[in-house]
């Protein structure tokens, strides 16, 4: 009786065998990389005039093998349980490194709860917001490189675990030289998680767009904004200087600045709460446990914006018309739902024109460059 | 034997307790000294913290904070032999405690390394960003600056935004806020706008010890003066940098009831 028991209980982790697990093996004993030679060189990254400097961290410094292995890693399935998934499923050169989708669907097929965030000048965010909440929609990581250890192990997402793939790596064909030429690395056994984040990290922090937008060029006065652009952006950022009576879009509030947001968290209305507690989904507020908190989410920078929808955390609205038409009604009442909000609920309503104008001006931050560069395509 | 290990230990303690205390070797003040600006908001002398529910100096209405921040500039100590600024700008967020009675009672502190030692007279500093500093823009600034953020700089403008007040009307103080749904915005900038407060209460700092000096800063007393009280019916929404802006006045006004808002404690 007892032994069928356990027949019983030792079934399902059978079928799990069969299925999508795939255990490594690893190299039985380490292996010496020091015939391959190490000569890293530094990346100095080129930004736009204006933009701010890309904090970057003293033990993680660019280099062009230390990206070129973050590119690997990056568009490989390698860090999946199964093999059948890598970060560029969700973050898609395309898509403005999103994937397009409302929630993103990890290797068992299980949603999530969150829209893919896009990753085009996401270095820009490192040490920036208060605490160290800089990165994901809820602040959760204080850093690329702690951020980029999550996805492996999340059991929506690449379902791994780490000592497997650390196996993988030190048993596969091609990844221990090139782990050596970034980093330096004396042999198989040093190959591990984190020297794994941190070519991620020097990947992701290489992806720095906005140069070659019309709103970028027209900024330099190589070439011109149509009117109707020109109304946009006078309305986003406040600063009608015709004389046309434009009203203010709030905009800029949050997205200001060369990376057109603040880096901070923000309640825009996307829930309806009667008090502070009475959020669906939390966000900023669960990971720091403060109620004021609550329903707060991260502004994302709106370079690429038309690649990325669906827009918001929860890809909430599937077309730019459809984010106007909730900022033009103040999105719904919370009682931190930010205040620019309650004013656009009580002026009076966007012409459909003002509108238009607002998405024409969205339009020429669109920097599509990249997509040509053979950095940001995939190397296998 | 043992006796007198043990009275030689209690002597040596003792002895470098005495020294740290009174003779900070020279070559350890900049290390170990320090000034700290703690400032707490506060409603009729109790500290208050956003969400919080404050009467407002006018009618029935309540009212609750949901943002407030400032920038403190150019720092400076006051002394019979001269003034010495010992601190540029600093970012006073009361975001990072915001959450309880607890956290609200510590207040905010802005800390000062290396602070020169001796007997002061007093110290001034102002509210804004003073203008060789506003002259510049956010991407002048490495991460982590507090002017690097910009999230605190208005384009429109061409400046950093001094101070920003936010939060809530309960106008007819009913307890209920939804159902006025009234809210509150003053964001103030630009040069004209920079407010210079001074505090004539000697203090010292001392080698190897972190002086402090503790303000209030009484919430309410942004909305009003002496003769005027802000509408918070008609006038809730001021974002206002630009003289030539109709509402200009009204965030100059918060801008002004710095001076009395805050407090020696001390």
């Amino acid at each position: 009786m007892k032994k069928s028991f356990f027949s019983l209980l030792l079934l399902p982790l059978l079928f799990v065998a069969c299925g999508k697990e795939h255990v490594a093996v690893c190299p039985e004993a380490a292996q010496s990389l020091e015939n391959i030679p190490y000569a890293p060189v530094p990346v100095t990254l080129q930004f736009p005039l204006g933009f701010p400097t890309m904090p970057l961290p003293a033990d993680n410094p660019l280099t062009e093998d230390g990206i070129q292995l973050g590119r690997h890693l990056f568009f490989d399935k390698i860090l999946s349980g199964d093999l059948s998934m890598g970060c560029s499923d969700c973050h898609q050169p395309r898509y403005g490194f999103t994937d397009g989708r409302r929630f993103s669907t990890g290797i068992d097929g299980i949603e999530g709860h969150r829209s893919a965030m896009p990753l085009m000048n996401v270095g820009f965010s490192s040490e920036v917001s208060q605490e160290g909440r800089n990165f994901m929609w809820d602040g959760r990581f204080p850093s690329l490189e702690v951020q980029a250890l999550a996805p492996t192990n999340d059991p929506i997402e690449l379902h791994g675990n780490w000592p497997d793939i650390e196996c993988r790596l030190r048993a596969h064909p091609t990844y221990p030289a090139l782990f050596r030429k970034a980093f330096g690395i004396r042999s198989t056994d040093e190959i591990t998680r984190q020297l794994v984040a941190k070519a991620l990290s020097q990947f992701q922090r290489s992806i720095v767009v906005g140069a070659n937008s019309k709103y970028y060029r027209a900024q330099l006065g190589l070439e011109n904004l149509t009117d109707s652009e020109n109304r946009g952006r006078m309305m986003f950022f406040a600063n009608d200087t015709t004389g046309q009576e434009l009203p203010d879009a709030e905009c800029a509030h949050c997205h200001n600045g060369s990376q057109f947001t603040n880096f901070r968290f923000v309640n825009n209305g996307l829930q309806p709460a009667a008090t502070l507690t009475d959020f669906l989904d939390p966000g900023l507020g669960r990971i720091n446990g403060r109620n004021a908190d609550n329903g707060k989410f991260k502004t994302p920078s709106l370079w690429n914006v038309v690649l990325t929808a669906p827009y918001m955390h929860a890809g909430q609205f599937a077309t730019l018309e459809e984010v106007i038409d909730h900022y033009d009604r103040g999105g719904q009442y919370s009682p931190n739902r930010a205040t620019e909000l309650v004013q656009l609920e009580q002026a009076p309503a966007f012409t459909p024109q003002q509108k238009a104008d607002l998405i024409a001006f969205l339009h020429t931050l669109t920097d599509t460059a990249y997509l040509s560069n053979p950095l940001y395509t995939s190397p296998f | 034997m043992n006796k007198s290990i043990v009275i030689f230990s209690l002597l040596a303690v003792l002895g470098l307790s005495a020294c740290s205390d009174d003779r900070c070797p020279v070559e350890q003040i900049p290390e170990n000294t320090f000034l700290e600006l703690n400032f707490r908001a506060e409603a009729q002398g109790q500290s208050i913290w956003y969400f919080k529910d404050v009467d407002y100096p006018l009618g029935d209405t309540h009212i609750r904070i949901s943002l407030l921040r400032f920038f403190l500039g150019d720092v400076t100590l006051l002394g019979p032999d001269g003034d010495t600024t010992v601190l540029d700008i600093h970012n006073v967020d009361f975001s990072l405690n915001q959450s309880d009675q607890t956290t609200a009672d510590l207040g905010e502190t802005v800390r000062i390394a290396n602070p020169p030692v001796g007997l002061w007279t007093g110290i001034r500093f102002g509210i804004g960003v003073p203008g060789d500093l506003n002259r510049m823009s956010p991407a002048d600034f490495p991460a982590g600056h507090p002017l690097s953020n910009p999230s605190e700089f208005w384009d429109a403008w061409n400046s950093y935004i001094f101070a920003k007040l936010e939060g809530q009307s309960d106008l007819d103080g009913d307890g209920d806020y939804a159902d006025d749904n009234s809210s509150f915005l003053y964001h103030s900038g630009t040069q004209a706008q920079y407010v210079t407060l001074t505090f004539e209460e000697p203090f010292e700092v001392k080698p190897c010890q972190t002086a402090r000096l503790d303000f209030g800063l009484d919430v309410p007393h942004l909305f009003y003066n002496a003769t005027d009280t802000l509408d918070l019916v008609n006038n809730t929404f001021n974002h206002a940098g630009d003289p030539d802006d109709p509402d200009f006045a009204f965030t100059s006004f918060v801008m002004e009831n710095f001076r009395s808002a805050i407090r020696w404690k001390n």
